[in-house]
This record gives C-alpha cells, structure tokens and sequence, in this order.
C-alpha cells in the first residue's frame, strides 16, 4: 500500500487531479500565524521551536528586566547575529530599557509605554502576531517580548555589511552619472528617489518566495505609468509560486511573458540613471533586496539597443553610436553565416584576388570552413565565460592563451586559416559591443543556428533562419507589448524616432508602446498592434 | 467575425506590406518574362495598362466594402445565406488559395535551384520552405502579417536598388517599336494579365484585422498604388535592359536584370546578394496563403482548433504543386487557369458582396 500511496494522495475534482493539501507547494507554516502570548516563558517556547534555537548558532537571545510602573517584568530580546546592528542595540534597545525604565515615568499604557516611550530606535514596530515579528527579525530586526504583553516589539537595528556604491559592472558609459545599485534595496530605491525628485514617484513594498519572504520595492511614477501596465506586474508577482527568491534573474523568468524565448522581455539595468529614465518614459521598475539590478517593463528591442550614453551625447555623436550598435548586433549574429555562404557557394561574389588568396589558405587546413569556424566559436565562447569568472586572476593569462595558442599557434600550425580569426575576431568584437548582455546571449545562441543552416543550405538557409529568427521576434510581447514595435507594429513614435536619437530627444513626450498617461491615444488604445497614428 | 472579436489589429503600414507583396511576387517570379514574350517590348504598356484596371477594380470593391464594416467574405456570405453559402464562399476562396500557394511554392523551389549553385533537390528544398510554412502559420495571422512590415521594406528597397544600378545598362532602342508585337496583343494581354490579380482576396480577408475602416481604405490604397508602380518599374527596367525575344526567354526576369550589376573590382558580381530578397518574397506570400487557409477554415468550421488544419492543408499544396511534371507545365496550368481563380476569387465575392448590398439596402448606413 505504501508504495502506492503516492497515487491515492491524488484525488479527483471538476478541474482534474489534484493533489492533495499535503503535497501542495509549500507555504509559510500556518502556525506562525498565532498571535503572540502575554507569557513571555509562553513566548520564549515558540521563537525557539519557530527559530530553531539553539541549533541556529547565529540566533541571539538576550534575557532581562524590565522595571515598569507597577512591576518588575521578565522579558527578552532576540536578533541575529552580524545581520542586526550591536550598537544600535546596546545604545537604542537595552540601553532604554534597562536604565530608564526607572526615570521615565509612563504617561500611556502598558502595551504603548516601551515602544513610545522606552526604545528611541526610530523605526519600532508592535508584532501581534510570531509570523510578522519574525519577519522582521530575519530582515534585520530586534524583537522584545516583556512579560505581561501581548505584543512583540520590533526595532529595525539593521547592520549588516555591505557593498559601497561602485560603478557599474556590466554598463559602463563614458558621461554621466557613474553610479551603479547595491545588493541594499533601500539604498536603491533611495538612490532611484534621490534621482528623479517627484513626489508622483510610488514604491510599493512586496515580498516574493514563499518561504524566503524577499523584500522588493516595485516602482512607478503615478501619473506616467499606465495603471492596467502597474496592475499586470503586481498579479505576475502576486502569482509567483516559488519557495525561494533571492535575486532579479530569478524573479524575471517568473515575469516573462515566455521563458522559453531566446530574447529577453525584461530590461535588467544596475545603472541608477538608467532605471530612472525608464521610470520617466512610464515604464515600471522592479528591484529585489540582494539584487543589484533593477528589472524594467515593458521591454522592447530599441530598449535593449539604447544606452544611457546616448541622453547625454550631443545628438550627431549618440547617433552615430546607436549605428554602431546596430552594427554590432548585426555582425555579432549573421557574419560567420554570411562568409560559410559566400565562400562555399557564391564564390562569384568575391574578387578575384581575394579568392585565391582565400583558396590558398584553405587549401593548407585540413578542415572544412563550417568545423574550423565552429571550432573557433566555441573555443571564444570557453575564453570569454573563463574571463567572467576570474577577470582578475586569470585574465592575463586567458588572454595570453587566447592569443598566442588560439591564434597565433593555430594558425603556424595550419590547423585553422588566417581568415577565419579574423571572421571570428569580428564576430567577438561585434557580439562585445552590443548593449546588452542578454541580448548579446539571445542573438550569440542564434549566430550558431545561422552558421549550420548556411552551412546546410547556403542562402536559401540563411533565409530561412533569418525568417524563422524575425517570426520568433514579431511574435514576441514584453507585458503585452510587441518586441518589434515600433516597426512591427509600426507605432505613431515611428521607427527612426525609437531606434536613434531624434532632435526632440528633450522633449516631455513618451514613448508611444507603453500607453503613458501623457500619450493622447492612451485611454482608447486596447491593444499595442497595429497602432500608426490613425 | 467582426473586428472587435479579435485580439490583434493591423495598421495601414502592415496591411499595405502584405498587398505589395502578394502582389509583386508573381512580378519576381516570371510575369515580366511572359509579357515579354506575348507583347514583346510593349510589356512595360501592358503593366501599366492592367495596374490601372486593377486600380479601378479595387476602388469598386472598397465602395462596396464600405457597406459591411469589420466583415470579411465569409461573414458576409453567412449573412447572406446561411450556412450554405459561407461554406460555399470558404471552399470558393480556399481551393484557389491552395492552388496558387501550391504553384508559388513549386515555382519558388525550382526557381531557387536553378538560380542557386545547390547540389539540393527542388523537393528538399520544398520540405525546407514547409517547415518554415508549418512555423509561422502555428504563430497565426499576426505573426505573417507583422514579418510582412519587417521584410516587405527591404525587398522593396532591393528592388528599387536593383533597377537604378542597372540604369547604366539601359537601352531606350529596347522600347521601340512602341506597340511591340501589335496593339492587338497589348490589349488582349492586358485582359488576360487582369485575370492574374486574383490576390485581390487579401483585400477581402484582411479587413477584419484591420482597425478602421478609414485606415483600411488608406493601406489599400496605398498598397495597392505602390505595387503597381513597382510592377511597372520592374517591367520596365526588364524590357529596357533585355532586348526582345531574348526577354521572353529568360528565367525570373528580376535575378537577370540584377546579374547586369558591377561593382567594378569590388566584386564579380553581386546577384547573389538579392537571394536571400527573392527567397523572403516568396516565404512571405506562401506563409500568408497558408495562414488564410487556416484561417478560413477555422473560421467556418468555427473551431478553436483551426491549427490542426496546417499540416493537412500544408500536404494538399504540394500533392497540387508537384502534380505537373515540370515547373514549366506547372506555369501553363497556372496561367490557364487565371481565368477561373480569377472568378472564384474576385467575380463570384463581388457578386456575393452585391447580393448581400442589395439584400442591405433598405438598412441604415452604418449597422
């Protein structure tokens, strides 16, 4: 029977087979839910049982007195260690508590007089209930039980260690500002407040994972952002059923509209000004507690393409980098393909000097062009994901050995040809520029698909990629909206307006695919298809 | 079905995209070469000759049109009578489709292998346009309509580029004598190269999906405009850098005018370039026919499941296409039977369409 049971637990319902309460996804143990004992003995019984002490080493529980008007009271504080302030707890908890209790006269009640009167910690919240005090607690607060009261105090004391403000990692840029998010959220979203000074400026605080309960601030600016748009966000959070979430790449699989698209959905930025100015077009940002990116929606291409670079050049210099972008993205992904076809089936298209000289360094290889290229991809690919994990420490040497053995070696030993480092060295270099790091993933993934089909059957291949490539990307939707647009669909915004730098770059107006409270049509657009401006 | 039961919406850029292309990829194909060959160098007359006609057949059908908003011809035909004729209208509309996807996809695959130095059999390359048929028509209408507004510009832009660096090689001689074979031919061919604008249908299918009726009067219009222009342009430059008969003769009429180009020592000759231009043009006109297919056959059997129709639909159009033993033949049946798409296409959904007016007429302008 036991073997079996498993299949019992299964019962069957209007919608199907169920499983039952006990197998379904964890949630947050319902006893925590009780309120909180007037016993602190009482009390003191469940943090350990909830909080598993005295195995959890880092938990610490402090016991002592309380003098009160009418009594002398046991209580205790409870906090973990290196996740909560010392100080601050020496000097705004205990200190008060155990010194001035007998020179404060109370001038409220009993359950008011420690949290108003006593703790001088500047945030203090009254838990009713275990679950909420330890909430808290795991988020860096201290919690007070007094004997005699049914309410767990709660002062936020946070002090763990942290990472300074930096630069950004992974979007550096030439002007403007330099800063870069932490792993901190309310350093974040004080940096995101610090930036864009309106009072219009919403953070709403939520928690994702159902047992992590991670904090995020999701972010909008009220009479910019469309209200349908907030509203999405906060029901594809609200059905996140995960047990643990600790970082923005997590939650943005969670989000998208599809994660088994090659193309990201959702724009992750670590640059504070970046994430502002998406706040100011009317998107709505995203950022979880130990992540430092913040996620922005809705994403189209030309989002991904855009840097902040381009806002603060002059206008000629911003364009002129967006060509180059463009480019970049362009060479990253169809030129390997393009030469497999014109070396091995439109050799018509190449002069004629360069021909021989291209015969003549295949002829010494013992490899066709498709495993030479291939090989070569791949081996960038290794030295690139190596220069990821150790820049510091084996970076010199993974460019010596890119260089010397992947290059040079290679080459004097005939084993690849001449030409196809450089091919693949244009490739890298174009796949490095391009904007965004997810992006360049998505589109360096589909540079192979390209290479084989061109291999297979020459343009009419490469056509078929580049046609299968532009339905996966027309018929891709960040939150509803098309990943094309404005091209396909063309918007009013137009597609040279979106994809560069217009003269109008200062202007107040919105970009059209997010359906800003500023944009006119706003109220009467339903849907983002087909919008060009009739 | 009306429009506000659908999700998605087309603009006048995309639908315009989609009657250019359905309607100048006949013109890549080989209707320049055969009007060559039945007029002589007076083709270039006998493009523009049809292009006006045709301009005056679409405004009839938009004054038509304007009667029933939001309604493709198989609403309409249901309104009219029933069941019956909607299915009536849906087999009237989806043979033809299929037959004219089937020729397309057989010219298309032949014309690639013979212009391509492919070691592929025609087939193979078929099966490699199926599966791109198979991808697209599974992501819908949408998904067809909006690669349209990606691909459409560029092979217009490719074209225009074809015949302006192609201008060192004009002949004016090449237009004269200015009749061509007689002004008999020209007329008769003219009549006859009307009946091969069958691919007004899109007009009557598309409307739906578009979002206004004043934005669907400007895409076609514009659509429609720009494709004759283009029809002319390509003609035109054919006939003035091919000189008569050797441009009855010549296969794909446009990849011969682009062998013409010289990029001096850059290159030896970039014809090549434009395949993958030529190739898209096809993919496009194919993965929208199929999708229509899918389309009106969901829509009158009134399932949710109108994908399954894909693949069935999907082996029809090659059973159909490689039926004639060459590509050849396949382009004599096509253009023998021009006359009937042409009238289950066009004529018989007019008629459908004046039917369902005169039934209307007494109703209030706009309901």
């Amino acid at each position: 029977m036991g073997k079996w049971q498993s299949f019992l637990d299964f019962h069957k319902t209007e919608e199907g087979y169920i499983l039952k309460e006990q197998d379904k996804p964890y949630k947050s143990p319902p006893e925590q839910n009780i309120n909180v004992f007037k016993s602190v003995n009482k009390n003191f019984e469940k943090i350990k049982e909830f909080m598993n002490y005295p195995q959890s080493g880092d938990l610490i529980i402090r016991w002592l007195k309380v003098v009160l008007p009418d009594r002398t009271a046991d209580a205790f504080i409870f906090y973990f260690d290196g996740l909560s302030s010392r100080d601050n707890i020496g000097h705004f908890v205990l200190k008060p508590l155990m010194q001035m209790t007998a020179i404060m006269p109370p001038k409220c009640p009993e359950e008011e007089y420690i949290s108003r009167q006593l703790i001088t910690q500047n945030d203090v919240v009254p838990s009713k209930t275990f679950k909420q005090a330890i909430e808290l607690v795991c988020f860096g607060g201290c919690g007070i039980f007094v004997d005699g009261i049914s309410v767990c105090y709660v002062a936020d004391v946070k002090g763990w260690e942290k990472r300074s403000l930096q630069k950004p990692i992974t979007e550096g840029s030439v002007l403007g500002p330099q800063e870069g998010f932490t792993e901190l959220i309310r350093m974040n979203t004080a940096l995101i407040r610090k930036t864009i000074k309106d009072s219009n400026l919403v953070i709403e605080n939520m928690t994702v994972g159902n047992k992590s309960q991670t904090p995020c601030a999701l972010m909008y600016i009220k009479d910019l952002a469309n209200d349908s748009m907030v509203k999405e966000v906060k029901k594809r959070l609200a059905q996140v059923d995960a047990d643990y979430i600790f970082t923005t790449e997590e939650l943005e699989s969670f989000l998208e509209d599809s994660n088994l698209k090659l193309v990201p959905q959702i724009l992750a930025t670590e640059r504070v000004d970046r994430a502002s100015m998406e706040l100011c077009d009317g998107n709505v940002v995203l950022m979880v507690n130990g992540s430092p990116f913040a996620l922005v929606m809705p994403a189209t291409f030309f989002t991904f393409m855009k840097t902040p670079d381009s806002r603060y050049m002059r206008m000629p210099y911003a364009n002129l980098l967006q060509l180059v972008h463009y480019i970049s993205l362009i060479i990253s992904v169809i030129l390997p393909g393009l030469f497999i076809v014109i070396t091995q089936y439109h050799h018509e298209m190449i002069p004629t000097d360069l021909l021989y000289a291209l015969e003549a360094s295949f002829e010494i290889t013992p490899f066709s062009t498709l495993i030479e290229l291939v090989v070569l991809e791949i081996s960038f690919e290794l030295l690139r994901e190596a220069e990821i994990k150790i820049p510091n420490i084996g970076g010199p040497s993974i460019s010596i050995v890119g260089a010397l053995i992947l290059g040079q070696a290679a080459v004097s030993a005939n084993i690849v040809s001449p030409i196809i480092i450089i091919i693949v060295a244009f490739t890298a270099v174009g796949s490095l520029s391009t904007p965004n790091y997810s992006l360049g993933i998505a589109f360096r993934i589909m540079k192979f698909v390209y290479i084989f089909a061109s291999a297979i059957a020459g343009f009419l291949g490469f056509t078929i990629c580049l046609f299968l490539h532009m339905a996966m990307l027309c018929t891709t939707k960040s939150f509803g909206v098309r990943f094309l647009s404005p091209i396909a669909p063309r918007t009013r915004e137009g597609f040279l307006r979106t994809a560069f730098i217009g003269r109008d770059y200062k202007k107040t107006s919105k970009p059209d695919y997010n359906n800003s409270k500023q944009d006119p049509d706003a109220d009467i657009k339903t849907d983002k298809g087909g919008d060009d401006g009739e | 079905m009306t429009v506000n039961k659908r999700i998605i919406n087309f603009g006048k850029y995309e639908t315009a995209s989609v009657l250019v292309n359905a309607l100048i990829v006949k013109v890549l194909l080989g209707l320049p070469q055969l009007l060559c060959k039945q007029t002589g160098n007076a083709a270039w007359m006998v493009a523009l000759i049809s292009g006006l006609a045709f301009l005056v057949l679409v405004l009839f059908i938009m004054r038509l049109y304007k009667r029933f908003p939001n309604k493709n011809i198989i609403t309409i035909s249901e309104e009219l009578g029933g069941s019956a004729l909607k299915w009536f209208a849906a087999v009237l509309i989806i043979l033809p489709l299929i037959f004219k996807g089937a020729i397309t996809l057989r010219l298309s695959a032949e014309t690639i292998n013979l212009i391509t130095p492919y070691r592929i059999p025609s087939f193979l390359t078929a099966v490699l346009v199926g599966i791109v048929i198979i991808a697209v028509a599974y992501k819908g209408t949408e998904g067809a309509v909006r690669l349209h507004a990606v691909f459409v510009p560029v092979i217009v832009a490719a074209l225009i580029l074809v015949i302006i660096a192609s201008c060192s090689s004009f002949r004016l001689s090449n237009l004269f004598p200015l009749w061509g074979l007689g002004e008999k031919e020209v007329i008769k061919t003219s009549a006859s190269a009307i009946l091969m604008y069958s691919d007004l249908i899109y007009i009557l299918l598309l409307y739906p999906y578009v979002k206004s009726e004043k934005v669907f009067g400007r895409a076609v219009g514009w659509g429609v405009v720009l494709a004759v222009i283009i029809q002319l342009a390509i003609v035109l430059g054919y006939v003035l850098t091919t000189q008569y008969p050797e441009s009855g003769e010549l296969f794909m009429p446009v990849y011969q005018v682009s062998r013409i180009i010289r990029l001096g020592d850059n290159s030896q000759s970039i014809e090549a370039i434009f395949y993958p231009v030529w190739i898209s043009s096809s993919l496009l006109y194919l993965t929208l026919t199929q999708t229509f297919v899918v389309e009106i056959l969901g829509q009158a059997s009134k399932t949710k499941y109108e994908k399954l129709f894909i693949v069935p639909t999907l082996a029809a159009m090659f059973v159909i296409g490689y039926m004639p033993k060459s590509v050849t033949y396949a382009m004599q049946v096509s253009q023998k039977a021009s006359p009937i798409l042409f009238i289950c296409t066009v004529a018989l959904p007019i008629l459908i369409m004046i039917f369902a007016y005169i039934k209307n007429r007494r109703m209030p302008y706009d309901t």
